[in-house]
């Protein structure tokens, strides 16, 4: 479904991503591991073309993305969510979905203000889509509420919402389950598979073990902008070299380490 | 003609500069542009008229002309440096959190009362600015005529970069300024007391701009209280040319800027002289938003 | 602290203002300045703590009870409101003289220019401040086509909404690299451009002397020359906008604009294609501009460039800020406000701008989402670094 290769990217002198390459199938859960600095958020951002890689190609169901805008990688079927919550923090929950909804409506301006049966119709199912969405990230009580004014795990909840609002077939996202408690971070794996059942292939970022060894069909070690290991979570586990990376940190790979 | 518009386009380019600086190490700092900066040089320069003219009263202009002139623009430079510091406290520390856009229109309205007060009380005449003597002494340079009034401009000028340069790289001010403007919150984390250090930029900037108003009245002999208004333009300009938050790069910025137009103003039409800075500030911005000088600043993802 | 507490107390800030003024003004008024200052510290002080404070805010909180209830009447008998409304609108102007439909008439044309600005500022979060010059796009498009073409006012509605729109797309594209202050700027300079373009080419604008008998609007054999016509034509232009407005916020497009303004990088993250939608914006609130600028000059048949300043941009900013940023109601208020208090205040016309001045201050720091709560988010925590 997604094939990454070779991405390299410098930033000045430093070499966040160094020829890594990914493979991602249809309908797995795929976890992306290093410690903090690794270059994993920077491996995203290549991926959905917020960042130019220096060197590198990504394949998209067969299509290239290169030269391809963020907004038009969305259009192809790739979202994402971010490390640090980026909500629209005005608008309300159901707003924030509805706004990850535009890239599949099309009426315009003047459709906006004849207000002609089209724009109508397309408004009210995408407002039902954003209703069904907030309820399967089990948000659905908090719909009407500015997106700055809800809870932190509410707001990660807001933000899978938001991206799925896009009709993706890969969801990319970064440390969904950073800054949850236990019973929040269970929950959230549940919802993972959800999504991956609903059709969804899912590519994530994550610093906490259990959620990588609970969700993931296959794991991908990055270290130093380098891919140094990739496999089944379990193999992947016992591999010196993760844990020496780990190690190096002063974090073991068997304890969830916290980003 | 060229070596003249050169000249007289140094002396422009060393106050921009002056004025300059005071846009971009706020800017370095809260990534604020102060509307009001060029209120301040305005004010600066109503200052230095005010203090001359008493000196003029009590006979200090006749007995030691250069000794005034420095004491003028010493006065200007406290009052504005007191100025500065109260415009960032009430009108930009209630706002540090508040969306970009707040500060902005705050400083807008700064800028309005301040032109508005000089208005109100010195009148909205143009002012005539006291003599220091009556045959100006100047020099001639291959076909040019330097005045020695411009020497001192461009000698202040220097000797206030030079040492701005060097506070900013010597001093623990100068270590405290560099460490919030990288991070401000990073900063306050080791112990660098981060609301000390703004004022104290404030008022720097805000003396440098005083500085530079006084001059410039000298210079061009009158001053009037909208001044202010395309003085700044035209030290931002300055500034975003050098590449904004950086301290050379305002001080090269407002000399290129300077001598551009003194060579604009010989070549071109008097008319559309102001327009220069504002062209070469879009097409910087357009072309090269980072200026000469800048680095890209990356957006955080 | 304790120490910064007490200094900046009421004496201090009286102390500092008069000390900064006495150069400026004299002992004399430094010194009733001071007085004001602290008086006036003093009551700010007393009005936000202690018992005082208290008091004020439960009357803060029953007047809001009272204005909830007042709005929940309003929409419940939501038809009946409105005509109301619509028959005090219609029929006002027949019991009012001369002078107050002129302000009103005023009062209108700036709703429209509030409302589109309004478009670019208070939904897409683009700072423009050079909105004045699509204001001078409409208003001198429409008196070169009136004086040279013979063009009518209701033809050059159109024209100027179009013209002062393709130039919103012309200078969106060249700007839409830059970050949000930059472009502050640019559109800083692209007024000041257009100011000296209209004062110096002579040829074409006539310079300071303006373009002169420019012809009014006119239906039938009613040409529009008084007042209470131009009451009527911008009162219904104004309520044009503010349907068109009110319309477009709430549909995909506002959604996405006000979605750029909050966070344009995750905007652009979740599939809107934000350089596109910021032309979009500029262009809408340009064409805004350009309705307004033809209205002005069928309106005094006459354009000069006083009209159109960095200074006139500044006043229709005010209006958006006032008004709170996205609240179409309160920008429409915000307008009203800002076209009429200064009528009520030419007793003390000097200080008008002063107080101008200062109010965008005050509003900034006391109550930056405007007059009705619907602004602006805070600044993303770490946003200041980015
Ligand atoms: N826009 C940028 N500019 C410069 N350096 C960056 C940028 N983004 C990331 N980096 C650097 O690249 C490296 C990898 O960062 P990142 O991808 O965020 O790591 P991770 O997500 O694995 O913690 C870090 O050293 C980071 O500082
Ligand atoms: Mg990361």
């Amino acid at each position: 479904m997604l094939e990454a290769r070779g991405i390299t990217k410098i930033f000045g002198g430093l070499t966040a991503l160094d020829g890594v390459s990914l493979t991602v199938e249809p309908g797995t859960i795929v976890a992306v591991i290093g410690p903090n600095g690794a270059g994993k958020t920077t491996l995203f951002n290549c991926l959905t073309g917020m960042a130019v890689p220096d060197a590198g190609a990504v394949v998209f169901e067969g299509r290239p993305l290169a030269g391809l805008a963020a907004h038009a990688v969305v259009e192809r079927g790739i979202a994402r969510t971010f490390q640090n919550v980026r909500l629209f923090a005005s608008l309300s929950a159901r707003d924030n979905v509805m706004v990850g909804a535009h890239c599949r409506q099309t009426s315009g301006l003047w459709a906006a203000i004849i207000r002609n049966r089209r724009a109508t119709a397309e408004e009210a199912s995408a407002a039902e889509l954003a209703d069904t969405l907030l309820d399967l990230v089990e948000i659905g009580a908090v719909a009407d509420v500015p997106a700055e004014h809800l809870a932190y795990g509410v707001q990660r909840r807001l933000e899978i919402a938001r991206a799925l609002a896009t009709a993706p077939r890969l969801l990319l996202l970064d440390e969904p389950a950073a800054g949850m408690n236990p019973t929040e971070t269970i929950a959230l794996m549940a919802l993972i598979r959800r999504i991956r059942d609903r059709g969804v292939t899912v590519l994530l970022i994550e610093h906490d073990m259990k959620v990588v060894m609970g969700v993931s069909d296959q794991v991908v070690v990055v270290d130093h902008g380098v891919k140094i290991a990739e496999g089944p979570p379990a193999a992947v586990q016992r591999d010196p070299r993760v844990i020496e990376a780990y190690l190096g940190t002063g974090v073991a790979v068997t304890h969830h380490a916290t980003g | 003609m060229f070596l003249q518009q050169l000249i007289n386009g140094l002396t422009l380019g060393g106050v921009y500069a002056l004025v300059a600086l005071g846009y971009t190490m706020v800017y370095g700092i809260l990534e604020l542009i102060n509307f009001a900066h060029g209120e301040i040089y305005m004010l600066g320069a109503y200052i230095g008229i005010i203090a001359l003219g008493l000196f003029t009263a009590w006979g200090w202009t006749a007995a030691a002309p250069a000794l005034s002139l420095l004491a003028a623009v010493a006065v200007a430079a406290v009052y504005c440096g007191a100025v500065g510091a109260t415009v960032e406290r009430l009108a930009y520390r209630p706002l540090r959190r508040a969306h970009r856009l707040t500060p902005l229109i705050s400083a807008i309205g700064v800028s309005i009362v301040l032109q508005n007060v000089v208005m109100l009380t010195q009148g909205s005449a143009d002012k005539v600015f006291p003599r220091l003597s009556d045959a100006p002494t100047t020099f001639a340079v291959a076909g040019a005529t330097v005045s020695a009034l411009q020497l001192w401009i461009v000698g202040i000028s220097a000797a206030l970069m030079g040492s701005l340069h060097l506070l900013i790289r010597k001093t623990r001010l100068g270590l405290a300024m560099r460490a919030t403007a990288q991070d401000p919150r990073m900063a306050s984390l080791v112990g660098v007391p981060v609301n000390r250090v703004i004022t104290a930029t404030f008022v720097i900037g805000s003396a440098l701009a005083a500085v530079a108003g006084v001059m410039v009245g000298l210079y061009y002999g009158v001053v009037n209280f909208f001044i202010g208004y395309v003085a700044g333009i035209k030290a931002f300009t300055a500034a975003v040319l050098g590449g904004i938050g950086n301290v050379p790069g305002a001080m090269l910025g407002g000399v290129i800027l300077g001598v551009l137009e003194g060579l604009g103003a010989g070549y071109l039409s008097n008319e559309y002289k102001d327009v220069i800075a504002f062209v070469i500030l879009i097409l910087v911005l357009i072309v090269r938003p980072t200026g000469l000088m800048g680095e890209r600043i990356p957006d955080k993802v | 602290m304790t120490l910064e507490r007490k200094f900046w107390g009421p004496v201090g800030w009286g102390l500092l203002a008069g000390a900064l003024l006495v150069p400026l003004a004299g002992v004399e008024h430094g010194a009733k300045i001071a007085v004001a200052v602290a008086i006036a510290t003093a009551g700010w002080q007393l009005t936000h703590r202690g018992p005082a404070a208290r008091a004020i805010a439960r009357t803060g909180v029953i007047l809001n009870r009272i204005r909830g209830r007042a709005l929940t009447a309003v929409s419940e008998n939501r038809r009946a409101w409105m005509l109301v409304g619509a028959v005090t609108l219609a029929a006002g102007p027949l019991a009012l003289n001369n002078y107050v439909l002129d302000v009103l008439a005023l009062a209108w044309l700036y709703v429209v220019l509030a409302l589109g600005l309004q478009i670019t500022v208070g939904f897409t979060g683009l700072l423009d401040l050079g909105y004045a010059a699509f204001y001078a796009m409409g208003a001198y498009g429409y008196a070169l086509a009136s004086t040279r073409f013979g063009v009518s006012f209701w033809a050059g509605l159109p024209l100027g909404a179009l013209l002062a729109a393709a130039c919103g797309v012309l200078l969106g594209v060249v700007t839409l690299r830059l970050r949000g202050d930059y472009l502050a700027i640019v559109t800083l300079g692209f007024i000041q451009i257009v100011h000296l373009v209209l004062n110096n080419w002579d040829r074409v604008t006539n310079g300071p002397n303006g373009i002169l008998h420019i012809g009014r609007p006119q239906i039938g054999s009613l040409v529009f020359t008084d007042p209470i016509h131009f009451y009527y034509l911008m009162l219904g232009v104004a309520i044009v906008a503010i349907l068109i407005n009110t319309r477009v916020q709430s549909s995909r497009i506002g959604r996405a604009w006000m979605a750029i303004r909050d966070d344009e990088i995750a905007a652009e993250a979740m599939g809107v294609p934000t350089t596109r939608l910021k032309i979009l914006a500029f262009a809408s609130g340009a064409a805004w501009a350009g309705v307004a600028g033809v209205c002005f000059a069928g309106k005094y048949a006459f354009v000069s460039p006083e009209s159109f300043t960095f200074f006139e941009s500044i006043v229709i900013l005010a209006m958006v800020v006032l008004g709170g940023m996205s609240s179409i109601p309160g920008v429409v208020v915000g307008a009203v406000v800002i076209v009429v208090v200064p009528e009520l205040l030419r007793g003390v016309q000097d200080y008008r701008m002063l107080a101008f001045g200062a109010a965008l201050v005050f509003m900034m720091a006391a109550r930056p989402e405007g007059l009705i709560r619907r602004g602006l988010p805070k600044r993303r925590p770490g946003a200041a670094a980015a």
